[in-house]
C-alpha cells in the first residue's frame, strides 16, 4: 500500500500531439513546487491566486532558465479533485515540454503518481464515492462508444444519485417506524400498511428494473465473451485472426496448433465482444495438448456465447458429433461451417443435429464474415440493444443492488401488519446497508437524527 | 490527612451509577468505599419517578443479567407496572414501571448499608489525588484524603450546576443539593475534555387538588413481568395513572412568555436532549400540533405528590402555575415544586475506553451523566460496568468488554466512547444494529455469562441461570418433537384466535410459528408441558417465530465479528500506516479504538481508510 499524504506528480492529459498538456501536483508541498518553479516573465517570484489561471515561466532552480512557459492553476484544500493543495500547469503542446516540466518537478523529490492515484485520493478524502471512483477506471479503459457514454453517466453520480433516492425512500420510511417502534408514549400511529409500502413498491420497482439492465450493461463495459471451439484444425484461429483483424494466433495445418487460449477484444458493429480462441478438442496422448482442451473447457464455461466451429471441407468425426451435441445442450452457441471456399460436403449431417443449417464461412475467403458479427452484436445485445441509458455495469453493483432489492421486498412482506414493525424495519436498515456499502458510506445515526427533525417527541 | 484505611475500589455519588459501581465491585469481592454529598439522597430519582420503558426496560434486564440492584429494586417498589408496544413485535417490547420515588431510594440506601464489603460515607470530593502520574486516591473536603487503587466518578448532573428557573438561577446539583464545584475545577483543570449539556424537570403538584373524576384512567398490566430474575411475580396491588392534554390556551400562556424563558432568553448555553424536551421547546417546534400529551403519575403511596410527565419547564413560577391550571383537570392545581432546568459539565466519553476506564489515567473510571448520558437505567448501566472492571482491574484481572450484539449496555458505552456525544445521550432501540438478537426475555441468557466470569453473581444465581438455560432448552425440544391432535376444543379455539384449524396432529412449532399463536395458547392442549417460567416460553416462542430473521442476522454479524473483533494494539502509530490522510490518523490517534470495528464506527473514519487500517493490522499480525 502506497502512502497517501505525500506530493505526487504526473502528466494529466493522454499521449499524443495535443495543443496543450497538463502537469498535475497534489499533496501538501504543491505549493513549494509553485514557488519553486515559476517566475514571472521578467524572472521575478511569482504568488498564485487560488483558482485564477496565471500566466508563468517554468525554470530551472538554480540557473533560472527557462523550461516553459505556462498557464498555472492552484487549488488550495480541500476545493480540489483529491482535496488536496492542487498544482496545475498547462504546457505547450506534445510530450517534450510538458516531459522537461515534470523532470523538474520530480527533480525536487516529488513522487511519479501510480495511475489512478489522484482519483484513489479523491476517493479516500470522500470527494467521489466508489462508483464514481469505479468508472474513473471504466472511462479510461473503455473500448466503445456506449461504454464511454455510459461510465461518463456514473461518473456525473447518475447511478449514485438514484442510489441515494433509493436510501432516502428507505430511509423516510424508517423514520416514521423507527419513531413508532422507539416512542410507545407519543401516541404515534403507524401509517396505514399502505401508505407505508407504496414507496417502498416503487423502490423496489427501479431496483427491478436496474437488475435488468446489466446484462446490456455488462456487455457495453467488459466485452461479451465468446469462446470459439470446434475439433482440430477446423479453423478457429484463423476465424480469430480475421475478426482480429492481426495476426494474433498461430495458424497452421497441423492438428493441435493452438494450446493456451488467446484473448482478444473487437468491436461487432458497435458491440464489444471480447474473442477466446482454444485448443482443438480431442483426446491426445500429448500432456501439453490434454491441458489445453482443459483451458479451452474452462473458457467455454465462462463463456456467455459459444462460436462452433466446424470444418465444411470433411464429414463430421463421431467425436465431433459427440461434442457438438454436448455442447449445445451446455448452453447458448452460435455454429458456423469453416473453409467454404473449399468443396463443401453437404452440410446435412450438422442440420440434422442442430436442425438448421449453420452459416458458412471462410475464414481465407471472409465469406460470410459479415453475417457472423452481425448475429454476435445481436446475442450480445440480447436482441434488443441498449436496454437502458444508465444500466449497471459491473458485478458488484448488480450484486449490492440484488441483495438490496430481497431486503425490501421481505421488509414490505413483514409490513403487512404492525406485529412484526421490529423485522420490517430491521430489513429496511440491511437495504440502506446493501445501498451504502455500493457507494462507500452510510451510518444509521442519520435515521434517529431525522426522527427529531419530524416527530414531537415528548418524555 | 489520609484516612486510615485504604480501599480497592472508592465510587464517588451515590446516584443510579454509583449505587450500582459500588455494589458491583464489592460483590467481585473488593473492598469499596462509597462517597455522596448526602446519604439520604442515595438513589435519588432527580426526575421522572419511574423505571424501564423502550430500550431503558432492556437495560435494566441487563444491569438484572449482571447481578445489579435496579430490578430487584423496582419490583419491590413499583406502584404500577406496563408493558409498552406490546403489538409491534418482540425485539421492542419492552417493560416500565412507576416507582414510589422514596421507598425505591430507602430500598438501595438499605441495600448499600447490607452490602459486604461497602462503606458508604457522605464527604463532598473535592479532587482526584495523583503523584507523578499516577492515581492514588481521592480529596474529600473535610481535608482527608483517601487512598484507593481504581476510582469510578459518578456525579451525574452535579458538575459546575446551575439550575434555572426563570430569569432567576442558582449553582445547585438538582434542586435542593449543592453542585460539585471542586471536583469540576480539579478535572478541568487535569485537562479533562469537558462540554456543557442541560437538562429540565416538570413541576411537581399537589394530588390534593387535581379533579381526578374527568380524567382518563390508565391501569397497569394484570399480570406484570417482574423486571429481576430473581422474582417470579410482582404482588403488591397498583395505582393508576391518568391522562390530560395540553391545549390552544396553554400554548398561548408559553408563546406569550418566552422573553422570560431561559431557555430562549440565551441564559442556557448547555445542549439539552432533542427527545425530552421542555414544554417550550415542544410549542415552538411543534407549533402545528394543537395538542401535547400528559400522565398524571403518582409519585408515591404515601403522600400527596403528583408527577406531570410531558410538562417539563423553566418558565418562570407564576407562568409554571398558569400553564398548569389552563390544562382540563388541573384547574386548581397547586404546584409543590416549581419545574426547572439544570446546566452541568459532562466529560468527553471518547476520552474513555470501551471499559469506562479513562484513556488518561490509569485505574480512573467514569459512568452515568457525568458521561453525556440521560436518564436512570443509562447510568446504571455504566455504572455495573465501570465497577465491575474497576474491581477486575484492581485484582489484575482482564477487563469486561460487551459487544454492541451482545447488549444494549455494549451498544450505549460503545456509542459514547466512539461518537461522543452533543447533546443528553439516551438509549433507542433503534440504534442497535442486532436488535432482533437483543430482547428483553433473553437478557439474562446473553449477560450472566459475562457476570459469571466476572465473579458477581452469587452461587444461588448461577443455580437459577443453568436452571432457565436448561427450560428453555427443555422446550425447544419439546415444540420441536412433539406432536399436537385436532380436537373441536383446539379448532375452536384457534378458529378464536383467527387463524386456520387443523386436521390432522402437527408439531407444535408448526402452529407456534403462526403469528396468532402463543405458548401460552398451545400448553392448556398438550400433556407434560415441560416448564413453568412463563419468560422461556416467551423466549421459546419468539425464537420459533423469528427463526429465519434471526438466523439471517447472526449469519450476517458472524461475517462483521472476525473485523469487529481484530484488536488494534494499543500502542499503534497511525503516522506511521500508510495510506492513512492525516486527519483520519489524528483522529485515530485521539480516540485509540480497541479494534477494527470500533475504528470503523469512529466519525470521520471513511470505509476505505478502515480497509487500509485493515491491510496494516493483517500485515503486522502475519509478521
Ligand atoms: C432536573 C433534572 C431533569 C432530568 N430529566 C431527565 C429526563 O428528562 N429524562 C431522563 O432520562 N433523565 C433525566 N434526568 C436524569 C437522571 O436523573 C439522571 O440521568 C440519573 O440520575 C443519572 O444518574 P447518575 O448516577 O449519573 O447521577 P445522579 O443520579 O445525578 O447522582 C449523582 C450523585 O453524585 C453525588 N455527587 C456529586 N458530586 C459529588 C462529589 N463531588 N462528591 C461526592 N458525591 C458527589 C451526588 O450526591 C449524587 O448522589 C434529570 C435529572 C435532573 C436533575
Ligand atoms: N481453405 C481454407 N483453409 C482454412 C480455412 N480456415 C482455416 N484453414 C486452414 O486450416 C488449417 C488449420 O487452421 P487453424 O486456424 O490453425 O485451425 P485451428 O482450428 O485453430 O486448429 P488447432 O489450433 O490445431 O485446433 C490451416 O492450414 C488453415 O490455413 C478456410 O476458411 N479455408
Ligand atoms: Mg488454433
Amino acid at each position: 500500500m502506497r502512502a497517501l499524504d505525500d506530493t505526487i506528480c504526473a502528466v494529466a492529459t493522454p499521449p499524443g500531439e495535443g495543443g496543450i498538456a497538463i502537469v498535475r501536483v497534489s499533496g501538501p508541498r504543491a505549493l513549494d513546487v509553485a514557488r519553486g518553479l515559476l517566475r514571472k516573465a521578467n524572472g521575478s517570484e511569482l504568488s498564485l491566486e487560488p483558482r485564477y489561471a496565471t500566466l508563468a515561466n517554468v525554470v530551472t532552480p538554480g540557473n533560472n532558465r527557462i523550461i516553459d512557459e505556462v498557464i498555472a492553476l492552484l487549488m488550495v484544500a480541500p476545493r480540489s479533485y483529491t482535496r488536496e493543495d492542487v498544482l496545475e500547469l498547462q504546457c505547450h503542446g506534445g510530450r517534450a515540454a510538458a516531459n522537461a516540466v515534470l523532470e523538474a518537478i520530480l527533480a525536487m523529490g516529488i513522487r511519479l503518481a501510480e495511475p489512478g492515484e489522484f482519483t484513489l485520493r479523491a476517493f479516500l478524502r470522500g470527494r467521489i464515492d466508489l462508483i464514481q471512483a469505479e468508472a474513473v477506471a471504466d472511462i479510461i479503459h473503455a473500448q466503445t462508444a456506449d461504454s464511454l457514454k455510459i461510465h461518463e453517466g456514473l461518473l456525473q453520480k447518475k447511478l449514485s444519485e438514484e442510489v441515494s433516492d433509493w436510501q432516502r425512500t428507505l430511509g423516510d420510511t424508517l423514520v416514521h417506524l423507527e419513531s413508532f417502534l422507539d416512542f410507545p408514549e407519543e401516541e404515534l400511529e403507524l401509517q396505514s400498511a399502505e401508505a407505508l409500502t407504496t414507496p417502498l413498491k416503487l423502490v423496489a420497482n427501479k431496483m427491478k428494473e436496474k437488475l435488468e439492465s446489466y446484462s446490456w450493461g455488462r456487455t457495453a463495459r467488459e466485452g461479451f465473451r465468446v469462446a470459439i471451439l470446434g475439433l482440430p484444425n477446423v479453423g478457429k484461429s484463423s476465424l480469430l485472426n480475421l475478426l482480429a483483424e492481426e495476426e494474433r494466433a498461430i495458424v497452421s495445418p497441423v492438428a493441435g496448433t493452438t494450446r493456451d487460449t488467446i484473448e482478444v477484444k473487437i468491436n461487432a458493429l458497435g458491440a464489444p465482444i471480447h474473442l477466446v480462441d482454444t485448443a482443438g478438442l480431442r483426446a491426445s496422448a500429448d500432456e501439453i495438448e490434454n491441458e489445453g482442451v482443459i483451458r479451452a473447457r474452462r473458457a467455454a464455461s465462462e463463456a456467455y456465447l459459444l462460436l462452433m466451429v466446424f470444418d465444411g471441407s470433411r464429414d463430421l468425426t463421431p467425436e465431433e458429433r459427440e461434442e457438438a451435441r454436448t455442447l449445445a445442450e451446455g448452453g447458448s452457441f452460435i455454429a458456423v461451417i469453416n473453409k467454404s471456399d473449399l468443396d463443401l460436403r453437404p452440410s446435412i449431417a450438422v442440420k440434422e443435429l442442430l436442425g438448421y443449417v449453420p452459416l458458412k464461412i471462410s475464414a481465407i475467403s471472409g465469406e460470410g464474415v459479415e453475417e457472423l458479427l452481425r448475429l454476435l452484436r445481436e446475442r450480445a445485445w440480447a436482441g434488443e440493444g441498449p436496454t437502458s441509458e444508465e444500466p449497471l455495469t459491473r458485478l458488484r453493483h448488480r450484486n449490492q443492488v440484488a441483495a438490496a432489492l430481497e431486503r425490501v421486498e421481505q421488509g414490505i412482506a413483514l409490513l403487512e401488519t404492525t406485529e412484526y414493525a421490529d423485522a420490517a424495519a430491521n430489513e429496511l436498515q440491511s437495504a440502506r446497508r446493501e445501498l451504502a456499502s455500493l457507494l462507500g458510506w452510510g451510518t444509521p445515526e442519520e435515521i434517529v437524527d431525522k426522527i427529531f427533525e419530524e416527530f414531537c417527541i415528548g418524555k | 490527612m489520609e484516612w486510615r484505611k485504604g480501599y480497592d475500589v472508592a465510587v464517588v455519588g451515590a446516584g443510579h451509577a454509583g449505587i450500582e459501581a459500588a455494589l458491583a465491585a464489592a460483590r467481585a469481592g473488593a473492598e469499596v468505599v462509597l462517597f455522596t454529598m448526602d446519604i439520604d439522597a442515595a438513589g435519588k430519582m432527580s426526575c421522572n419517578p419511574a423505571i424501564g420503558g423502550v430500550a431503558k426496560g432492556h437495560l435494566v434486564r441487563e444491569v438484572d443479567a449482571l447481578g445489579g440492584e435496579m430490578g430487584r429494586a423496582i419490583d419491590a417498589t413499583g406502584i404500577q407496572f406496563r408493558k409498552l408496544n406490546t403489538r409491534k413485535g418482540p425485539a421492542v417490547w419492552a417493560s416500565r414501571a412507576q416507582a414510589d420515588r422514596h421507598r425505591y431510594s430507602d430500598w438501595m440506601r438499605s441495600t448499600l448499608s447490607k452490602a459486604k464489603g461497602l462503606s458508604f460515607r457522605q464527604e463532598e470530593i473535592t479532587g482526584l489525588w495523583v503523584e507523578r502520574g499516577r492515581l492514588l486516591g481521592l480529596h474529600g473536603i473535610s481535608g482527608m484524603r483517601y487512598r484507593a487503587n481504581a476510582v469510578v466518578i459518578t456525579t451525574g448532573t452535579f458538575l459546575n450546576g446551575r439550575i434555572h428557573i426563570g430569569m432567576e438561577s442558582m449553582p445547585a446539583g438538582r434542586a435542593g443539593d449543592p453542585p460539585s464545584v471542586f471536583l469540576a475545577s480539579d478535572l478541568k483543570e487535569r485537562g479533562f475534555p469537558m462540554g456543557r449539556l442541560k437538562t429540565g424537570t416538570p413541576p411537581r403538584l399537589d394530588t390534593r387538588t387535581i379533579n381526578w373524576a374527568s380524567l382518563t384512567e390508565q391501569q397497569g398490566d394484570i399480570n406484570p413481568t417482574p423486571f429481576s430474575v430473581d422474582n417470579e411475580c410482582i404482588t403488591q396491588t397498583q395505582l393508576p395513572c391518568h391522562i390530560t392534554y395540553t391545549n390552544a390556551k396553554t400554548h398561548e400562556i408559553i408563546m406569550g412568555a418566552m422573553d422570560r424563558s431561559p431557555l430562549y432568553a440565551g441564559v442556557i448555553e448547555g445542549v439539552g436532549p432533542r427527545y425530552c424536551p421542555s414544554i417550550e421547546d415542544k410549542v415552538v417546534r411543534f407549533s402545528e400540533k394543537e395538542r401535547h400529551q400528559l400522565f398524571l403519575e403518582p409519585d408515591s403511596r404515601d403522600l400527596t405528590e403528583t408527577y406531570p410527565n410531558g410538562i417539563s419547564t423553566s418558565l418562570p413560577l407564576d407562568v409554571q402555575q398558569a400553564l398548569v391550571n389552563s390544562i382540563e383537570g388541573l384547574e386548581e392545581a397547586e404546584i409543590l415544586r416549581p419545574g426547572y432546568a439544570v446546566e452541568y459539565d459532562f466529560c468527553d466519553p471518547t476520552a474513555l475506553f470501551p471499559t469506562l476506564e479513562s484513556k488518561h489515567l490509569d485505574g480512573l473510571y467514569m459512568a452515568g451523566q457525568i458521561n453525556g448520558t440521560s436518564g436512570y437505567e443509562e447510568a446504571a448501566a455504566q455504572g455495573i460496568l465501570a465497577g465491575i472492571n474497576a474491581a477486575l482491574k484492581v485484582c489484575g484481572k482482564s477487563q469486561m468488554i460487551v459487544g454492541r450484539h451482545e447488549g444494549y449496555i455494549g451498544v450505549l458505552i460503545d456509542d459514547l466512547v466512539t461518537k461522543g456525544t452533543k447533546e443528553p445521550y439516551r438509549m433507542f432501540t433503534s440504534r442497535a444494529e442486532h436488535r432482533l438478537l437483543l430482547r428483553e426475555d433473553n437478557a439474562d441468557l446473553r449477560l450472566t455469562p459475562f457476570g459469571i466470569k466476572a465473579g458477581v453473581i452469587t452461587d444461588s444465581r448461577k443455580k437459577s441461570f443453568k436452571r432457565r438455560e436448561e427450560e428453555r432448552e427443555r422446550l425447544r425440544v419439546f415444540v420441536n418433537s412433539r406432536n399436537i391432535t385436532p380436537s373441536p376444543l383446539l379448532n375452536d379455539h384457534l378458529n378464536a384466535l383467527g387463524t386456520a384449524p387443523i386436521t390432522s396432529p402437527v408439531k407444535l412449532v408448526d402452529l407456534l410459528r403462526r403469528p396468532e399463536v402463543t405458548a401460552c395458547d398451545l400448553k392448556q392442549f398438550v400433556d407434560n408441558w415441560p416448564v413453568t417460567d412463563e419468560r422461556s416460553e416467551v423466549t421459546v416462542e419468539v425464537e420459533t417465530k423469528y427463526e429465519g430473521y434471526i438466523r439471517r442476522d447472526r449469519e450476517s454479524l458472524q461475517k462483521l465479528l472476525s473485523l469487529e473483533t481484530m484488536a488494534i494494539p494499543k500502542d499503534l502509530d497511525y503516522k506511521k500506516v500508510a495510506g492513512l490522510t492525516i486527519e483520519v490518523s489524528q483522529t485515530l490517534e485521539s480516540t485509540r479504538p480497541l479494534t477494527l470495528g470500533q475504528a470503523q464506527r469512529i466519525p470521520g473514519v471513511t470505509p476505505a481508510a478502515a480497509a487500509v487500517l485493515l491491510v496494516h493490522l493483517r500485515k503486522v499480525g502475519a509478521a
